[in-house]
């Protein structure tokens, strides 16, 4: 929890500053780095010391990656459109429209007791029902195309933005709301102003779990009947036992996984500030 | 059951002194066996310009009543005038206090953004509402904090951002449910002082909830003074004590210490002579 | 001089309020649920026996439920449930075995705590069923297989959470052990795992949920693989329309599965570790 590290004097008031973020981000980042050089220095020793087919060394990995995405005439090679943006590009697809589908519905959930409390057993057993495994019935259903993917992304997405939108939206604390009565707020400016923003923290918490979702819903989408993507190189890479190949698609995958995980990071930090330091003054 | 008790002279629908009315208010939660009855034929008016607080055991009867006059509950009989309207719902020209500040402001936006808050929907211009923003941090004593987060704030000073808010929407009318409850004894005292002077800025009339009976001698020159549930009023007491009130001098005065003793009496359920 | 003004006589002894209980709140709750439920059901039978939306897409509700009933009969439907959950305990029992003792010892120093945190955060990213490609080359197409997935995936959550409760126990808690005399080993053993107990159960909960989706995607994904995952992949590659209700009522019970195991785990967690107010996890 970020504590307030200097008192500004004003009126004659202590008030609490923002802690300085370059300073604690960089021992953040230290504490990211060094086990990770560790851990791939131990790797690439051993695999020098002890090659194994299954095992290729780290950096042999991260060359053969850069190869397969960078290597070509142009700033890109072709790989990197026919298969790693379009694994994004479903990813984002899906996960959008999962998310925007989970949000309404979620806030329906939320606002609404009747709502909640009709639908509820059947969001349980839904969403019970594991994501991936509902792959074949989407084949069954769409066929084995890009369409089908997106879908099949969007489904297993939005349970996890909805029912944390549902608890958001569900558990503002009375007083805000009633604040919007007593100012006569209309309804459709409580949603927006208080209830939205409120609930925004728990909500973004689903996002997040949802970002990773999607990525591996993308990923496991291309397992099968796919021509293109991450998913679909693993497969190939594994069928051939093309072992290097095969590790530097999943070092992309983790980089992506990475980069995702960076960028909602970032907003967070933009967007939910009010919220980790209103937590750490209480 | 109803009680046959002879109508208080003040308690006329549509009188057109009042500012508020209550007739015959009486609320009870849920039903059969597990109904509470919270509030029960309470009837008074408020005259422009008064200060009311309302003080009794802790328990549903404030919260219910105060919730009754701000429209945000629908009372179970009897019904409450507003500027000779009866209302249905929240009434214009009020505003309310709340007594959990840290639910009551919006932690995301900045003080001036909430205290603009009310007059997100109106038809204010910019230039309008910056000024009225301003001019209410300045009757708080918090002029120049507008950029400041809540969270960067003190209880009392969070406190002063609500009771701003509740100034830029320059209500006839103000409802602060224990405003103070949540704030330390120093700070409370000058958040009490505070509201006095803001009474008498803006002529507003104002009623007071509170649990504290010492505070609500001092701010009121009226007491009301409810039972326990299902709560009406015990005792309905005029004060008079000099103006402007002072923390020290007042709280000497004689007569301020033999109307708390007797609030007190009555809050504890006993007679007001001891 | 203050002039009183009684509005009201002598107030006579305050009748004593009965319980604010709402048993009621309850019961509609219950209705709504089942109305839901039954309304649902009601509106997919509907819906495709009129032939609004064509019964090849959607198959009768009825017909759905009958079947998976019927599943139950078919000894290769049962071999494969069996499959499953026998990976899924096996499962969870190594996972247990192996990040407990590692979240507790790396929970208990602040350097290694932030350290594991940072790796952790390293490997959210990596979804274990990217792994089944490698896992398979190397491993083949068994049990062995499985399991490894399925361990790598639910270590994660028991392991952070039982890190994050080791390290967040209350000082002022271990300190007013100390102060009565109690030994380090003491203070570990009668402070920090039981104050850490909930975070922990919590943490196989959720490894839980996740372990169990790990498993069916892996027997979907793995050709050979015996599972419930492997019962739908397999069904569904038929591709006539009698596989196709066996694939919706399959996957419906696996879900009725995670369902039921997620519920008890619930309850257990409820049951023996609820005293802790705040059951706050992670991942």
């Amino acid at each position: 929890m970020p504590t307030p590290t200097r008192s500004l004097e004003t009126h004659g008031i202590p008030i609490a500053r923002r802690p300085r973020r370059s300073r604690k981000a960089l021992i953040s980042l230290g504490y990211f780095v060094i086990p990770l050089v560790v851990l791939v220095s131990l790797w690439q020793l051993a695999t020098t010391l002890n090659p194994s087919p299954f095992f290729p060394p780290p950096l042999a990995i991260a060359e053969n990656l850069w190869k397969l995405l960078f290597g070509g005439d142009a700033l890109v090679t072709e790989l990197f459109f026919t298969d790693f943006l379009t694994t994004v590009g479903r990813m984002l697809a899906g996960f959008a429209i999962g998310t925007a589908w989970g949000i309404v519905v979620g806030t329906i959930m939320g606002r609404s007791r009747a709502a909640r409390e009709t639908v509820t057993p059947i969001v349980e057993l839904l969403r019970s029902i594991p994501a991936t495994a509902t792959l074949p019935l989407f084949i069954i259903l769409l066929g084995g195309g890009d369409d089908m993917r997106v879908v099949f992304i969007a489904y297993g997405v939005s349970w996890f933005v909805l029912i944390n939108t549902a608890a958001g939206v569900g558990s503002i604390h009375k007083t805000m709301l009633d604040l919007g009565q007593v100012f006569k707020v209309s309804r459709t400016r409580q949603l927006f102003t208080i209830v939205l923003p409120a609930a925004m923290p728990k909500i973004f918490a689903g996002i997040r779990i949802a970002s990773t979702a999607a990525l591996l819903l993308a990923i496991v989408s291309e397992f099968i009947l796919a021509t293109n993507g991450i998913g679909f190189q693993l497969i190939q890479a594994q069928g051939r036992f093309q072992l290097l190949t095969m590790w530097s698609w999943m070092l992309a995958l983790a980089i992506l996984g990475l980069l995702i995980n960076s960028l909602l990071d970032y907003v967070e930090g933009r967007v939910l500030s009010w919220h980790k330091l209103s937590r750490a003054r209480i | 059951m109803t009680d046959v008790q002879p109508k208080s002279t003040h308690a006329v629908p549509g009188d057109p002194g009042a500012l508020v009315v209550v007739d015959n208010v009486s609320h009870t939660y849920g039903s059969g066996s597990t109904a509470h009855n919270a509030i029960r034929n309470l009837a008074f008016s408020v005259q422009p310009r008064e200060f009311v607080s309302i003080v009794g055991p802790s328990g549903a009867g404030k919260t219910t009543l105060l919730r009754t006059l701000a429209g945000l509950l629908s009372p179970s009989s009897g019904g409450v005038w507003v500027e000779g309207k009866r209302i249905s719902g929240v009434p214009d020209d009020m505003a309310m206090v709340f007594q959990d500040y840290s639910r009551s402001l919006l932690p995301w936006l900045s003080v001036e953004k909430n205290v603009a808050f009310p007059l997100g929907g109106s038809k204010h211009s910019t230039a309008e509402r910056h000024e009225i923003v301003r001019e209410s941090l300045e009757a708080v004593g918090l002029d120049g904090f507008g950029k400041r987060y809540p969270w960067q704030l003190s209880g009392g000073m969070q406190q002063r951002v609500a009771i701003a808010r509740a100034l830029a929407y320059r209500p006839k009318l103000l409802l602060m449910d224990e405003p103070f409850a949540s704030v330390d004894a120093q700070t409370r005292e000058g958040l009490e002082d505070l509201v006095l002077q803001i009474r008498d800025r803006y002529d507003m009339t104002i009623l007071f909830v509170t649990h504290d009976i010492d505070e609500s001698v001092y701010l009121a020159n009226r007491v009301l003074v409810l039972s326990r549930p299902p709560a009406h009023i015990v005792e309905d007491l005029r004060i008079e004590l000099p103006e402007p009130r002072d923390q020290i001098t007042t709280r000497e005065n004689p007569d301020f210490v033999h109307l708390r003793s007797r609030v007190a009496r009555l809050v504890h359920g006993g007679t007001p002579e001891g | 001089m203050a002039i009183a003004t009684p509005a009201r006589p002598r107030p006579t002894s305050p009748p004593t309020g009965p319980a604010r209980s709402r048993p009621k709140g309850r019961n509609t709750a219950i209705w709504r649920g089942i109305g839901g439920v039954l309304g649902l059901a009601l509106i997919l039978e509907v819906v495709s026996r009129a032939g609004i939306v064509s019964s090849a897409f959607l198959p009768p509700f009825s017909a759905v439920i009958t079947e998976a009933v019927l599943l139950w009969g078919d000894p290769v439907f049962r071999t494969d449930v069996l499959a499953t959950l026998l990976t899924y305990v096996l499962g969870m029992l190594i996972s247990i075995a192996i990040a407990i003792p590692l979240g507790v010892l790396l929970g208990m120093s602040r350097p290694a705590y932030r350290a594991s945190r940072a790796i952790v955060e390293l490997m959210r990213p990596i979804p274990p069923v990217a792994l089944v490609p490698l896992v398979l080359l190397v491993l083949g197409a068994g049990i062995e297989m499985k399991l490894v997935i399925v361990v790598f995936a639910a270590v994660w959550p028991i392991m952070f959470n039982t890190l994050y409760g080791v390290h967040d126990v209350d000082p002022a808690t271990k300190e007013m052990a100390r102060s009565f005399g109690v030994g380090r080993s003491g203070v570990v053993r009668r402070i920090v795992v039981p104050s850490a107990a909930p975070f922990v159960m919590t943490g196989i909960r959720i490894a839980s949920s996740i372990a169990l989706i790990v498993i069916i995607t892996v027997e979907l994904i793995a050709g050979g693989a015996a599972g419930i995952g492997a019962f739908i992949s397999r069904e569904r590659a038929y591709g006539d329309s009698e596989s196709y209700l066996a694939v919706l009522a399959a996957t419906l019970t696996a879900g009725l599965l995670g369902l039921l195991i997620n519920l008890v785990i619930g309850w257990v967690e409820r049951r023996y570790f609820g005293w802790e107010a705040t059951t706050r996890g992670s991942i």
